[in-house]
């Protein structure tokens, strides 16, 4: 990322290592906090969201992300990028919300995309039609790891490389996961016309 | 090997999936959501009284220079000194010669001859008669016993005694 100097009211942009450089800092650490909740908020919430489908939902995943990240920034070693550290907090809350959620319903965890299903026709927050209702239901049928490789791939267009570095999976894998999860959706999605 | 564009790819696997991309997908977020986000997570921080680690200032050396992992390293250094100090071999005793009686370095002189040269060993004046044998010959005596004491032998004599025995006659008399 560039850095980009702003004399009006317009957000800084600042790279990693001047965010990690601000949180190294006890006098200027809210600030480089604050800097990277404003530039990673929106890609986490959205990649959040598409796992657990429900605004409402997401929202309480992503502030727990960002709590967690708080706690145990300094933590970060460097030895990935920050997004991608960032990236797997939020992958792990969002996993942890869905079979929590399950638990609670009594649900056993190979319901849980029935749950996240009811939960998208419950969101006030999703006004899909009927067929993009159908769609995010059918992704909700996938099993965790493959619906998160899904998303990445469908949602996002994420590059295999990268999402081999942040799910730490070979690229052969994931390739092959992608290709029959669109698959699968598309029978579950045709099978109910 | 050419990156395959997702466009390309759902082209091949699912033509249907690919033209349900450009369609909007339904989800929406509330006005203001990202920008009120901020507040409500510093809310929530101060909510659950939520610690986190300590900032080391001026240290970049990753974990390994937090105080907690430096003090952790102090104490493991100052415990292997102590080990170290504790289980050293134990040096040996040597006493100065001016705390030795008399008794005790005639004694190391009759032990260890072969360490004197003659000349010192003359020089050396038992206060008892000597207890070298006359002649090598006189075996059935017990040495140190021919010569009756009070006889007093001159370094001279002594030397001259000493010379004409062989390692082997003196090392039987010690």
């Amino acid at each position: 990322m560039d850095v980009q100097i702003s004399v009006t009211n317009k957000p800084v942009v600042l790279t990693d290592e001047q965010i990690l450089e601000f949180l190294r800092s006890e006098r200027t650490f809210e600030r480089g906090f604050r800097a990277l909740m404003s530039q990673y908020r929106e890609r986490l919430y959205w990649h959040i969201r598409r796992m657990v489908v429900a605004h409402e939902d997401a929202d309480d995943v992503l502030q727990n992300t960002f709590v967690k990240i708080y706690r145990g920034i300094l933590l970060f070693e460097g030895k990935s990028k920050l997004y991608t550290w960032l990236y797997r907090i939020a992958t792990n809350e969002a996993i942890t919300h869905l079979q929590s959620a399950a638990r609670r319903k009594t649900a056993s965890l190979d319901d849980a995309g029935s749950l996240v299903s009811q939960r998208l026709q419950a969101d006030e927050w999703f006004d899909g039609d009927a067929i993009q209702l159908r769609l995010q239901q059918a992704i909700a049928q996938l099993p965790d790891k493959q619906r998160l490789v899904f998303n990445l791939r469908y949602y996002d267009e994420m590059p295999y490389e990268e999402m081999s570095a942040k799910l730490d999976t070979s690229v052969g894998a994931l390739k092959a996961s992608f290709h029959h999860a669109s698959k699968k959706i598309e029978a579950v999605f045709k099978s109910e016309v | 090997m050419k990156k395959e564009s997702l466009n390309d790819e759902l082209s091949e696997i699912s033509p249907w999936l690919r033209d349900m991309k450009r369609q909007d997908d339904g989800f929406r977020v509330p006005d203001d959501y990202f920008e009120s986000l901020e507040a409500r997570v510093f809310a929530r921080i101060e909510e659950e009284g939520a610690r986190r680690e300590p900032v080391m200032e001026a240290t970049r050396g990753g974990k390994w220079f937090r105080p907690k992992m430096m003090l952790a390293a102090a104490a493991l250094f100052v415990a292997i000194l102590a080990a170290v100090w504790l289980l050293r071999p134990q040096p040996e005793v040597i006493v100065a010669s001016t705390e030795l009686s008399d008794e005790d370095v005639e004694a190391y002189v009759l032990a260890n001859a072969y360490e004197f040269e003659p000349e010192q060993l003359a020089s050396l004046q038992p206060d008892t008669p000597s207890e070298l044998p006359d002649t090598p010959d006189s075996s059935t005596e017990t040495p140190g016993k021919s010569a009756a004491p009070g006889d007093d032998i001159s370094p001279e004599d002594m030397e001259d005694l000493l010379n004409d025995m062989s390692d082997e006659e003196l090392e039987a008399i010690l």
